[in-house]
C-alpha cells in the first residue's frame, strides 16, 4: 500500500493519542505527536516518532491551544493533523485553520462540525430530513409562545439549554404546574454556564437507552454504518462500559436504527468517521445528535466488525474510498468495553490521583492505556487511565471475559474502579442486559466497598506488615523470647 | 508492637513479633506464622502457616498496595499519635482536609471569621467536579492554607479552626 501521508500528528493525549499513533506508525507513516511537560512520561510520548512540546498556562490550556499546535506542527513539516477526541477534535475553527496552513484535517470539515455541533440547528436538520426527533418545543422559534408550546408537548419533559452540553442546565418536569419557574432556573444555569439563555424542551423518555450508530462517509459520496453500539452504563452522563451488540435491540430494531443513522449521515453529505447518538426508550428511538469525532467506545465496534477505524479515517482523510461495501461489513461475536477511572466510587467517584508504581494490563487483552509503570495520575487531566476491550462469541463469554480481564490487571499506586466495574458486571440487571442511562444512580449499594472477609483481612495485614520498614524495625527489636512472653500477656 | 492500619479506609490492627524462625502476625485474635518471599517486578508469594499465596505488591512511604485475588487494596500504616488524637474527639472537626486532589476556587473565609457549623468554607475544584467545604462546628477560623488558584493533594489541611475555649 502507497503511504497516505508522510506524516501524521497527534494533537491529543492519553490513551487516545498512542491508540491513534500505533496505527499510524502501523501504516508505515510518520508518527508525531504533541505533549505539555506533564505527560513526559506517557505511552504516545515514547512511541511517537516525534514528541512537541506545547506550553500553556495549564496543561489543558495548552490542548486547547490551536495556533500553537498548527504553527509547530507546520515547523515540522507534518502533512496531517489527527485530533483524537475532546480538546480541538469538534472545533470548526481548528479544522479550517489546519487546512488554511496546508495540512490536512483527519475528520469532516468545518461546514459539517458546525451544523452538528450546533444542538437546535442538528435537530431541525434531522427532522427536516424526516428522521425521529422527541417532540419538541423552540424558543427561537417564537420566543413570545414558547411557554405554551413546551405545555403543549406534554409531562414528563426535558428542559435543555441551546448551547449545552454536558448534561449543566438540564431539568426534568414532571408536573406541569412547575414549568415556568422551571424554565426561568434552566434559564437562569444556562446563562451561567454558558452566557446563553435561550433554551428548548423536549419530550423526556423515562429509563431510556443511549444507543449510538458508528458511520463512515467519503468524499466519493459512499456512506456506510459501522453498526450500533450501546453505552447506558453511565455515572453522571459519562458512559462507563459500552458494548456491541446492543443487548436491549431486536434484530429488526438493530437494522432500523443503522438506516436511520445511515440516512442522516448521507443527507449531511458526511465525510469522515462520526456518531450519531439515539435514546431509545418504548420501542422509540430519537435522534440526540452527532459527534463528529471519533469515539472514546470506538474499540467495541472494531473488535465486532474488524476494522481499524483510524486507518479508515485516514484514508479517507487522504481521498480514498472507504475500504469496504456495507454488505462487506458484518458484526461477529460480542464486544464490551470498561473504562478504567482514577476515582474511588464509594466516595461517590470523586477522582484519585497517584503514583503509577506497577502496571501489568492482562495477558491477551486489548488494554488502550493512558498511562505507563513510573509515571502517575494527576489531577490535571481527566481521569480515564485505560480501556479494557474484550470481544466473545457470544454475551455471556464477553462478559465472563471482562471480569477476568479486571480481575487480572493490576494496577498498583492509585485507586481506581476497578473492582466497582466488577460489581456492576455481576449484577444480575447488567448480566440480563436489563439496564438504563439511571440504573447506576439507581444501584448505590454497588458502590461501597464491601466488608473485607478475615482471610483476605490477614493476608493483607501480614504482606504490609512485612513490607513495612518501620513496622519489621519494630518486631526486629524485640527478641523472639520477650515476643512470645508479650504473646501469652495477649 | 501494636500497629494501626487503614485497609482501603477500614481500620485495622495487626501485631508483628519475631519467632525463633520468622515472624508471628497477631489479628483478630489469630496468632499466624507469616513469611514473605519477594519475587522481581512486584511479584511475591506470602505464606501463612502453611498456604502460600501469590500476589502483586508496591509499597511506597507509609502506603503498600496489593494485588491480591482479582483486587487492589491500599493498606495505610497510620501515625498513632494522629489516630489516638481523632479517637478522643475534638481534633480531627479543628481540621479540615481536603477530600481528593485539586485547586482551590473560592475561599469564603480569612483567619478571625466566625462560622457556624455548616457554613461554607471553601469550594475546591477537581477534575471538572466543585465540591464545598462547609464547617463540621461552631467556631472561629484560625488559619486558611492556600489561596485561591492554589492546588493541593488529598489530606492537605485547608482550614484549621482555633479550639474551643
Amino acid at each position: 500500500m502507497s503511504i497516505l501521508f508522510e506524516s501524521v500528528l497527534v494533537a491529543n493525549r492519553g490513551e487516545i493519542a498512542a491508540r491513534v499513533l500505533r496505527t499510524v506508525q502501523d501504516m508505515g507513516m510518520r508518527g508525531l505527536v504533541v505533549h505539555h511537560a506533564a505527560d513526559r512520561d506517557t505511552p504516545a510520548v515514547r512511541m511517537a516518532d516525534l514528541a512537541i512540546e506545547i506550553t500553556g498556562s495549564t496543561p489543558v490550556a495548552a490542548y486547547l491551544d490551536g495556533a500553537q499546535i498548527i504553527a509547530k506542527a507546520k515547523a515540522a513539516g507534518v502533512s496531517a493533523i489527527h485530533p483524537g477526541y475532546g480538546f480541538l477534535s469538534e472545533n470548526a475553527a481548528f479544522a479550517q485553520a489546519v487546512a488554511a496552513a496546508g495540512m490536512t484535517f483527519v475528520g469532516p470539515g468545518p461546514d459539517i462540525i458546525k451544523l452538528m455541533g450546533d444542538k437546535v440547528r442538528a435537530r431541525a436538520f434531522v427532522a427536516v430530513h424526516g428522521f425521529p426527533v422527541a417532540p419538541s418545543a423552540i424558543e427561537d422559534d417564537n420566543p413570545a409562545t414558547f411557554v405554551e408550546r413546551a405545555r403543549s408537548v406534554g409531562a414528563p419533559l426535558l428542559i435543555k439549554p441551546s448551547a449545552g452540553g454536558g448534561g449543566k442546565g438540564m431539568r426534568i418536569v414532571r408536573d406541569m404546574a412547575v414549568l415556568e419557574e422551571e424554565i426561568e432556573r434552566a434559564r437562569s444555569e444556562g446563562l451561567r454556564y454558558f452566557g446563553d439563555g435561550r433554551l428548548y424542551v423536549e419530550r423526556y423518555i423515562e429509563q431510556p437507552r443511549h444507543i449510538e450508530v458508528q458511520i463512515l462517509g467519503d468524499s466519493h459520496g459512499n456512506v456506510v454504518h459501522v453498526h450500533e453500539r450501546e453505552c447506558s452504563i453511565q455515572r453522571r452522563f459519562q458512559k462507563i462500559i459500552e458494548e456491541s451488540p446492543a443487548p436491549g435491540l431486536t434484530p429488526e430494531e438493530r437494522a432500523r436504527i443503522c438506516e436511520i443513522a445511515s440516512g442522516i449521515a448521507r443527507a449531511a453529505n458526511y465525510c469522515n468517521a462520526g456518531t450519531v447518538e439515539f435514546i431509545y426508550g418504548g420501542g422509540e428511538f430519537f435522534f440526540l445528535e452527532t459527534n463528529t469525532r471519533l469515539q472514546v467506545e470506538h474499540p467495541v465496534t472494531e473488535e465486532v466488525v474488524g476494522i481499524d477505524l483510524v486507518a479508515e479515517q485516514l484514508r479517507i482523510a487522504a481521498g480514498l474510498p472507504i475500504s469496504r461495501t456495507q454488505a462487506e461489513i458484518t458484526s461477529t461475536g460480542h464486544a464490551i468495553e470498561l473504562r478504567l477511572y482514577a476515582e474511588d466510587a464509594a466516595r461517590d467517584f470523586a477522582p484519585t490521583t497517584g503514583p503509577v508504581l506497577v502496571f501489568r494490563p492482562p495477558v491477551g487483552v486489548r488494554v488502550d492505556a493512558g498511562v505507563v509503570e513510573g509515571g502517575a495520575v494527576s489531577s490535571a487531566f481527566d481521569p480515564m487511565i485505560a480501556k479494557v476491550i474484550v470481544h466473545g462469541k457470544d454475551r455471556a463469554e464477553a462478559l465472563d471475559r471482562a471480569d477476568a480481564a479486571l480481575a487480572n490487571f493490576v494496577l498498583l499506586g492509585c485507586r481506581t474502579n476497578a473492582a466497582y466495574l466488577r460489581r456492576l458486571l455481576a449484577d444480575a440487571d447488567v448480566q440480563r442486559g436489563d439496564f438504563h442511562t439511571g440504573t447506576i444512580a439507581e444501584k448505590p449499594e454497588l458502590q461501597a466497598e464491601p466488608p473485607l472477609d478475615c482471610i483476605t483481612k490477614a493476608r493483607l495485614l501480614a504482606a504490609a506488615s512485612l513490607v513495612l520498614r518501620p513496622v519489621r524495625d519494630a518486631a526486629d527489636a524485640v527478641p523472639a523470647l520477650h515476643a512470645m512472653i508479650g504473646d501469652w500477656r495477649n | 508492637m501494636q500497629h494501626l492500619y487503614s485497609i482501603d479506609g477500614q481500620a485495622a490492627e495487626a501485631w508483628l513479633s519475631r519467632t525463633e524462625r520468622g515472624y508471628r502476625l497477631l489479628c483478630d485474635g489469630a496468632r499466624l506464622d507469616v513469611a514473605l518471599d519477594l519475587a522481581s517486578n512486584a511479584l511475591a508469594s506470602l505464606t501463612i502457616d502453611d498456604a502460600t499465596i501469590p500476589l502483586a505488591l508496591a509499597a511506597q512511604g507509609d502506603r503498600v498496595w496489593i494485588h491480591l485475588d482479582g483486587a487492589a487494596h491500599e493498606i495505610v500504616l497510620e501515625d498513632p499519635i494522629f489516630h489516638h488524637a481523632a479517637e478522643d474527639g475534638g481534633s480531627t472537626d479543628d481540621i479540615i482536609r481536603a477530600p481528593m486532589p485539586g485547586a482551590v476556587i473560592a475561599v469564603h473565609v480569612q483567619p478571625g471569621s466566625v462560622v457556624k457549623a455548616g457554613d461554607a468554607l471553601l469550594i475546591i475544584e477537581s477534575m471538572k467536579l466543585e465540591t464545598v467545604l462547609k464547617s463540621p462546628r461552631d467556631g472561629i477560623v484560625e488559619m486558611v492554607g492556600f489561596d485561591v488558584g492554589r492546588s493541593f493533594d488529598r489530606d492537605a489541611v485547608l482550614v484549621t479552626l482555633a479550639d474551643e475555649a
